[in-house]
């Protein structure tokens, strides 16, 4: 059994999801499916977990690892496996899944099992991309996780959902198909190979990297949908029903992050540098104005998306930073953010479905009604805001350290933007929970709520108190980044030598 | 006796699936005459597994390869990949036609027969060794066919039967005065002879190259490849459905097969040309068929002008040529083939169930029939090129050969139509659940239940496990390099 599970692990891992989709397609009874989904859902966290207990953070390189050929003529191997990021990263994503599913429970009434089943098919596209170590398999879950999605909007969505999943489809599909040329011509550059670790080991030319980083970049801004590829996932998780949303909100920004980490920075060292510069400039553009027009917001879904695209953009920061602990920072903030996220908005479900509307001048004053989950929205946004003992603290303090590395001057702004988005989340709160008494009679968590939301404020708290967890997981695989990126990065070029670069060979 | 009955089988052998196809036709017709009317089912049943028997023959006698009559029919492995294509679209056909020929004013074996007739002439066009024979199968494709598409008392059908009729008679007129030039100047009809010719010539009278123009135009009307598609829309409009599903599959892939071997002949010489050639017709037939698809209200002639930009995507891998390029075509034009196969035959269970063919008809699919809605939206996946279908493999295996061949431009073109392509696709996807239906959708017979299921799984197969089918592809054109 033993030697099953770390031979074969992971695909049973990817496979469970999609096999408990299938199952449920077919099924009726909604209460019968929701059950079903339940039970596959725990048993796919509960494996994630027992998959993560049984790694060994000391061993660099991958785990769990599996190859066997899947199209020889063009030489593409099914790969899979994980390091100590990825495996948050899974974590991460069956994690949000359970509590999108629990948050589906009665928000959803509508053909419950397509529904469910559509859940589990983007959970397993999500595990296979986190888990995938061959370029086209990469590819190809990145592709196909877009069709649940796009599904789940335009079967399940709201008034507007035709708009929604245009947008959603060209911003998503249109950018995919860069990132497909990408993929070939890395593929044809570096001798017909699509293995992750090759393609890591291999030095492709400067010129070369200048030319394909943004077919890899622009695809991945739009996926964790940095400013100004972020139109989309406005709409997106405006019209999505909450469920949805979670795991479109929590897990598609980091995806973004992860190949940022596993593709742009080891295969593309000296582009990335080049660009970093200027990336960082943006992302800090995006920070500062979805600040300033999350004040505005009077809506609840879309004030957490303006929150989530904040700290996307600081996350993209810390990444584009080059730095050790602005990277280490933006790895741990991308999952504790993905989490958080996925915890407000399931609070914003909660509410919902209390009161059928998520505007948030219909609430107010509601702390007094109902402490717990006054008090369970409070930690998350204080952890979201990085109140010291919060797991958001710990992200925001190392990657912060890691700007300032870099520049003293973007960190500073940065930490204004980061203040800004502060009060703007207390403000929030205030706004939804405070105030005098509102007369609208609702009750208060129920067993199925506190049973999501008290682990999930738990890990969030243990997080903040103990981070060591995550970060000696982190540890090996970004000691391995960093090394791989001093060895290929050359001298840091100057604008003359760039244009060089862009216009010879 | 015995000796003369021993070598005629032995010549037929190697198309002997044909034979039992032919036959299995006349025993229709045959019995169209003797029993009455209502046994039509019997009779449609009879062919399909006639069709079922050539399959297994085929099969069995794939390793017995030669020329037979004399280099007129090639039995190789390029022609064993596209019968066994035509085959397998001939029998999804045939089921999905049960529910069809049991409507009264179609209830006539000749529907069977012609089925056969056609699927005949494409395996002959796909393994023609000879312009004669080229010219005889294209015939033998194209008459059923139109006797097909005007089967239904509809003047939509007869029209489109006619336009088509019309239009090929002149094009073929055009095909065999080239055939006639080529063969004038070349000294022979066999197209081995004709590659040996050109591979030993040093000029090409201005005759020559005006019959081979005129004899790639002949074909390219076969695959309905801008600027010849115009017969295209109105046939399918108007052929019943089962028809149309069946034509939309086979028609461009028994094009596809002549033309590769037209263009190996060819491809001594005129190697740039035909590179420039085939890249222009990608970028005419994906720009067209998208653009024409984009503003249809009409599903099945929407479907039709996609069909038409996926003719033009698959000539990304000829215009990137070698073993990859060409692979690569093939791969997809069947892939193609069996999407739209399915979208037909899907269109052909709501029509039967008295929804509408407008795509506004899609609204309230989901309400209808739940099964039929995920069907649908899988052919609509796959045809939009989205893993994991094998709409997926083909839009990778097309660019990944135009790159390779430093044909960047082309690529960009392809992709760019692509996104337009799989909008149109999406937007029926989108739009299944927008409204309570009216009536609901049942699935009229079994057998069509199973035509929708087998495309579902094949669609998933070739976009999960390609490899099979890659490689059989690849084997298919190997013995050209």
């Amino acid at each position: 059994m033993t030697s099953f599970m770390s031979l074969h692990g992971l695909s049973f891992l990817i496979g469970l999801p999609v096999v408990g989709g299938l199952f449920l397609l077919f099924m009726r009874d909604p209460d019968r499916a929701r059950t079903i989904a339940l039970f596959f859902s725990l048993l796919i966290f509960g494996f994630s977990l027992y998959l993560l207990v049984s790694f060994d953070p000391q061993v660099p390189g991958m785990q769990f690892h599996e190859v066997a050929p899947w199209i020889p003529l063009w030489n593409i191997n099914y790969a899979v496996g994980v390091d100590g990021i990825s495996i948050l990263f899974i974590l991460l994503t069956t994690g949000l899944s359970t509590i999108a599913l629990a948050s589906s429970w009665h928000a959803i009434r509508d053909r419950v099992p397509a529904f469910l089943s559509m859940l589990l098919f983007a959970e397993g596209g999500l595990i296979g991309v986190f888990s995938a170590l061959d370029l086209f398999l990469f590819y190809f879950f990145w592709e196909a996780m877009l069709i649940p999605f796009f599904l789940l909007i335009v079967w399940w969505g709201g008034v507007d959902r035709f708009q929604a999943g245009i947008r959603f489809f060209l911003f998503n599909l249109g950018s995919s198909a860069l990132l497909l040329v990408g993929i070939i011509a890395v593929y044809g550059a570096a001798g017909e190979t699509f293995d992750m670790s090759l393609l890591i080991q291999h030095s492709f030319s400067r010129s070369f990297q200048l030319w394909v980083f943004p077919a890899f970049f622009i695809p991945c801004a739009v996926r964790m949908s940095l400013f100004p590829f972020h139109a989309w996932q406005l709409d997106a998780t405006y019209q999505m029903p909450d469920p949805a949303s979670i795991l479109s909100v929590g897990v598609l920004a980091p995806l973004g992050a992860y190949v940022f980490l596993r593709l742009l920075l080891p295969c593309f060292p000296d582009a990335t540098k080049i660009f970093s510069t200027g990336i960082m400039l943006l992302s800090l553009v995006g920070l500062l104005y979805c600040g300033w027009i999350a004040f505005a917001q009077t809506d609840m879904k879309k004030m957490i998306s303006f929150l989530a695209l904040i700290h996307i953009s600081f996350i993209t920061m810390g990444f584009f930073s080059l730095t050790r602990s602005g990277i280490e920072g933006a790895v741990f903030q991308t999952i504790s953010v993905g989490m958080v996220i996925g915890i407000l908005l399931f609070a914003v479900g909660i509410m919902q479905n209390r009161l059928s509307s998520t505007v948030i001048a219909d609430y107010g004053g509601m702390a007094g009604q109902v402490p717990f989950s006054a008090a369970f929205f409070l930690i998350a946004i204080l952890s979201f805001i990085g109140l010291p003992g919060t797991n958001g603290f710990v992200g925001i303090f190392i990657t912060v350290f890691g700007l300032f590395e870099r520049s003293q001057c973007l960190g500073t702004i940065c930490c204004i933007g980061l203040l800004l988005a502060g009060w703007c989340g207390i403000r929030f709160f205030q706004n939804v929970m405070l105030g005098p008494g509102n007369p609208r009679k609702i009750h208060d968590l129920d067993a199925r709520e506190i049973s999501v939301a008290v682990p999930g404020v738990l890990v969030c708290i243990a997080l903040g108190m103990y981070p060591k967890m995550f970060l000696d997981l982190m540890h090996a695989p970004l000691s391995l980044l960093m090394h791989q990126m001093q060895m290929k990065i050359q001298a840091f070029p100057g604008i003359a030598t760039m244009l060089a670069a862009l216009v010879g060979n | 006796m015995s000796a003369l009955y021993q070598h005629i089988f032995s010549v037929l052998k190697p198309i002997l699936p044909e034979c039992i196809l032919v036959g299995t036709g006349i025993l229709a017709l045959l019995a169209g005459l003797l029993f009455r009317k209502e046994y039509i089912t019997w009779i449609a049943w009879g062919s399909f597994a006639g069709i079922m028997g050539a399959g297994i023959t085929l099969v069995l006698s794939r390793e017995i390869s030669g020329i037979i009559f004399e280099g007129a029919v090639l039995s190789d492995p390029l022609a064993f990949f596209f019968r066994f294509f035509f085959i397998l679209a001939c029998s999804v056909s045939m089921l999905a036609s049960m529910p069809y020929v049991r409507i009264e004013e179609s209830r006539r074996s000749e529907y069977c027969a012609f089925l056969l007739f056609a699927a005949v002439g494409m395996m002959f066009l796909a393994s023609a060794g000879d312009l004669i024979t080229l010219y005889l199968a294209g015939e033998l494709v194209a008459l059923p066919s139109a006797l097909l598409a005007g089967f239904t008392r509809e003047n939509k059908s007869h029209e489109g039967a006619i336009k088509f009729l019309i239009l090929h008679g002149v094009m073929t007129g055009v095909l065999i005065y080239g055939m006639s030039l080529v063969y004038g100047i070349a000294g022979t009809t066999a197209l081995s002879g004709i590659q040996e010719f050109f591979e030993a010539a040093d000029v090409f009278p201005p005759v020559m190259i005006l019959g081979l123009i005129m004899m790639i135009a002949g074909l390219l009307f076969k695959i309905a490849a801008v600027p010849f598609h115009l017969w295209m829309p109105d046939l399918f409009e108007g052929a019943p459905l089962p028809v149309t599903a069946f034509l939309s599959a086979a028609f461009p892939a028994a094009g596809f097969a002549i033309l590769i071997r037209i263009f190996f002949v060819m491809a001594e010489p005129f190697a740039g040309f035909l590179t420039i050639l085939t890249s222009l017709i990608a970028v005419l037939s994906m720009a067209v068929g998208t653009i024409m698809a984009l503003s249809q209200t009409n599903v099945k002639r929407m479907f039709t002008y996609l069909l038409i930009a996926h003719c033009g995507y698959a000539f990304i891998g000829f215009a990137a040529g070698g073993d990859d390029g060409i692979a690569s075509s093939v791969f997809s034009i069947c892939f193609f083939g069996v999407m739209h196969l399915a979208a037909y035959t899907a269109v052909f269970v709501m029509n039967q169930s008295g929804m509408g063919e407008s795509i506004s008809d899609f609204e309230g699919l989901g309400h209808a029939n739940p099964v039929v809605a995920l069907l649908v939206s899988v052919y609509l996946t796959s045809l939009a090129g989205v893993p994991p279908f094998a709409g997926f493999m083909c839009k990778f295996s097309l660019l990944q050969s135009a790159l390779h061949a430093g044909l960047g431009w082309l690529a960009a073109a392809g992709l760019l139509f692509w996104l337009l392509g799989a909008y149109c696709c999406l937007r029926i996807v989108m739009s299944i659940y927008t409204r309570e239906s009216q009536g609901s959708v049942r699935l009229p017979a079994p057998s069509l239940t199973v035509a929708l299921w087998i495309s579902a799984l094949v669609l998933l197969a070739g976009g999960i496990y390609p490899a099979p089918l890659l490689d059989a592809a690849a084997a298919s054109i190997l013995p050209f390099f």
